[in-house]
């Protein structure tokens, strides 16, 4: 396993076992190791349960198992990488969602655990809970299967999988998943969407507009729906909630149109006047027609799933494509002595995303990521034994604060001569 | 100016996924009315090529409403409209080879757009899809093929593969063109899968009539624009199934555009 896969970091620890970020060599790309140890009693069932589970599904969400591996007393389950991060932390960090934001999301998550439910020999998660569900630009992802359940066969032995708070009260007795109690779980988990409260806290899943009145009554019918003790009383598939949560987005689309008073009116210029849709600078907007048909899932980044970073370098960076110049400067230093160099030379950055695709970036926009950026020169613009001191300066748009930060880079020739750059602050 | 839209959208009929995309967002502002038509036909030989055309009108829909809208709202001069569109088939260039290697996929797309803003018109164009003036007679204004030609003897195993769309030309640029509107003036934005059924002459006959009309009063023209517009998209699909029954095979999409 070590000659293929480099191990790059840890990414999570749990009981059952650790999961790697490592990189192939063979193929020049990152995978998820999950490193199970085979010591624990049921240990054994459970891999090949999650092997099992992810061999027979290939949906987009759901990561893609591509390689085992056995050791001594482990099995390493290589993984597709699913970027992001866990419901969890995002709760954690930012605080509870919006109602429409967590309808959309949990639009998501019902239409992945509707798809394991509906396959040929039906499938129950087993483990729902928000450690198991990663968010990446508003797209939801499934993960763990080390609980799975095949719904139609009866010969199989219960999953060692309950998560107090997720795990329906009947698995405490039987401990075999059903559709009943991924429902319990994903009503459990909403709850803990909307009221960023644990649902095994003392007071347990209690009407979430206590906490939050805004809420519509319609979510807080639905979760309560869903986490009823009785698994009759609750919905019947994961197809049934779907439906429930779409008409629900609806009433909220329906409700902003409502709110923002479309219809014809007779002041203004002409008509359509009155038909707002949003208004910016006294301008207004009237939608007369909007059609969009396409078979293709492709959505945009939603914006409000991600918070505002706002970016704005020294005066501006341009991409190469707009063909603009960059107003980053460099100053080469030779000797303790800094020099400028030669007025007017510009230098083009580019700017890039943790996973190294690039942004193409306008002058004086403002976009909004949740990842760090990283600034790329070209190389060709060292010359290999010097010493360079670049500067970059940012500054917040809203306050006008400025901050200045300098690097010292060295360019250093290897075997080839080509310079190789590091920095050394 | 009054203006009529049509769509046609051949939908899930047929054989696999309907791979053409469209969009159309007609809005009304203090200024006059702003409309933008897309039309966009994924290669079918590519894989998820429905992805790709979704993703164009998508991200163009989203351009529309917010750098689009800032641009009409300043009246931006035409030469800075002109930038901004280019700007965004880089754009769209970009997000798609980033979609081409998130998904391990080979993916594109053809786009034909129009960009109506006060009383010029604004085209976007790559690929094989095509853009139609209609007025006393009909006229192909954008129909770049980019299609492979057939040299040699060995060649003709490629022969009619497209060369230049959206995820698979390269650095290559859009056609991003402006020109000023005049009345009575129709245009048609469609895939190839429909213009290979009609026949430019049928498309005029039967759009032809719709151009020539004019209401009693602007009240009565205003009320009677959906009633209008559904009659367009009858006219639309009557092509449609046309030219489905002439033989074609392609999904279709058709938008059409009629300024009285």
């Amino acid at each position: 396993m070590e000659e293929r896969y480099r191990i790059l970091k840890k990414l999570a620890e749990g009981g059952s076992g650790t999961t790697y970020l490592v990189w192939d060599k063979r193929l020049e790309r990152c995978w998820a190791m999950k490193r199970l140890l085979l010591g624990k009693e049921g240990q054994k069932e459970a891999v090949q349960r999650e092997m099992a589970a992810l061999l027979q599904i290939r949906r987009e969400g759901i990561p893609v198992l591509a390689d085992v591996c056995y050791e001594k007393d482990a099995v390493c389950l290589i993984m597709e990488y699913m970027t992001g991060v866990s419901l969890e932390e995002r709760i954690r960090e930012r605080g509870p969602m919006e109602e429409k934001e967590a309808v959309f999301c949990a639009l998501q998550i019902a239409e992945l655990v509707g798809f394991l439910h509906q396959l040929p020999t039906g499938l129950a998660h087993g483990d729902l809970k928000p450690l198991n569900l990663m968010v990446h630009q508003g797209k939801i992802a499934l993960l763990d299967f080390g609980g799975a359940f095949v719904l139609q066969d009866d010969r199989q032995s219960p999953g060692c999988c309950f998560t107090p708070g997720y795990g329906a009260p009947e698995l405490k007795e039987d401990g075999r998943p059903t559709v009943q109690s991924d429902v319990y779980a994903f009503g459990a988990v909403l709850f803990f969407m909307v009221t960023g409260e644990r649902p095994e806290s003392d007071r347990g899943i209690y009407p979430v507009r206590e906490q939050r009145p805004r809420l519509s009554q319609a979510l807080e019918r639905l979760i309560l729906n869903c986490t009823q003790a009785e698994p009759e009383a609750r919905y019947g598939s994961m197809e049934e909630l779907g439906k429930e949560l779409k008409a629900l987005q609806k009433q909220q689309e329906d409700a902003v149109i409502i709110k923002n008073g479309r219809g014809f009116g007779k002041k203004g210029k002409g008509f359509f006047r009155k038909s707002k849709i949003t208004q910016t600078e006294g301008q207004r907007f009237g939608s007369i027609r909007s059609v969009l048909l396409t078979e293709g899932t492709y959505r945009e980044v939603r914006r409000d799933l991600c918070y505002r970073v706002v970016l704005l370098l020294l005066a501006g960076i341009f991409s190469g494509i707009s063909g603009m110049p960059s107003d980053v400067q460099a100053a080469q230093r030779e000797t303790g002595r800094v020099q400028t160099r030669e007025a007017g030379e510009v230098l083009p950055v580019s700017i890039r995303c943790q996973n190294g695709e690039r942004k193409l970036v306008d002058f004086d926009a403002v976009y909004y990521t949740d990842e760090n950026p990283m600034f790329e020169l070209p190389l060709h613009y060292f010359e290999a034994g010097r010493e360079y001191e670049v500067t970059i300066s940012q500054r917040e748009r809203e306050s006008g604060r400025q901050r200045i930060r300098r690097f010292v880079i060295c360019a250093c020739g290897d075997e080839t001569g080509e310079p190789v750059v590091f920095s050394k602050h | 100016m009054r203006i009529q839209t049509g769509i046609y959208w051949s939908g899930a009929a047929g054989p696999g996924k309907n791979q053409d995309s469209l969009s159309l967002q007609h809005i009304s502002l203090q200024r006059g009315e702003c409309l933008l038509a897309l039309v966009c036909d994924g290669i079918g030989s590519l894989a998820c090529s429905e992805e790709a055309s979704g993703c164009v009108v998508h991200s163009m829909t989203d351009w529309f409403y917010h750098e689009g809208k800032m641009l009409i709202l300043q009246n931006s001069p035409k030469e800075m409209i002109l930038l901004a569109l280019q700007r965004q088939m880089c754009r769209l260039q970009e997000s798609l080879k980033i979609l081409q290697r998130t998904r391990n996929i080979q993916t594109g797309t053809t786009l034909s757009g129009l960009l109506l803003i006060g009383n010029r018109y604004y085209l976007i164009h790559i690929g094989d899809s095509r853009i139609y003036r209609i007025r006393k007679r009909i006229i192909p204004i954008c129909k770049q093929k980019y299609h492979t030609v057939c040299l040699t003897k060995d060649d003709s195993s490629r022969e009619g593969y497209l060369l230049k769309c959206l995820g698979m030309a390269g650095e290559d640029r859009a056609l991003v063109e402006s020109g000023r509107i005049k009345r009575k003036t129709g245009f048609l934005l469609c895939t190839d899968g429909y213009y290979r059924g009609s026949q430019s002459a049928r498309i005029g006959q039967v759009l032809g009539p719709l151009l020539c009309r004019s209401g009693k009063n602007r009240r009565q023209k205003v009320l009677n624009r959906q009633k209008q517009n559904r009659q367009f998209d009858r006219r639309l699909e009557l092509l449609g199934e046309q030219a489905g029954k002439a033989g074609g095979r392609d999904h279709m999409a058709a938008v059409g555009i009629l300024i009285g």
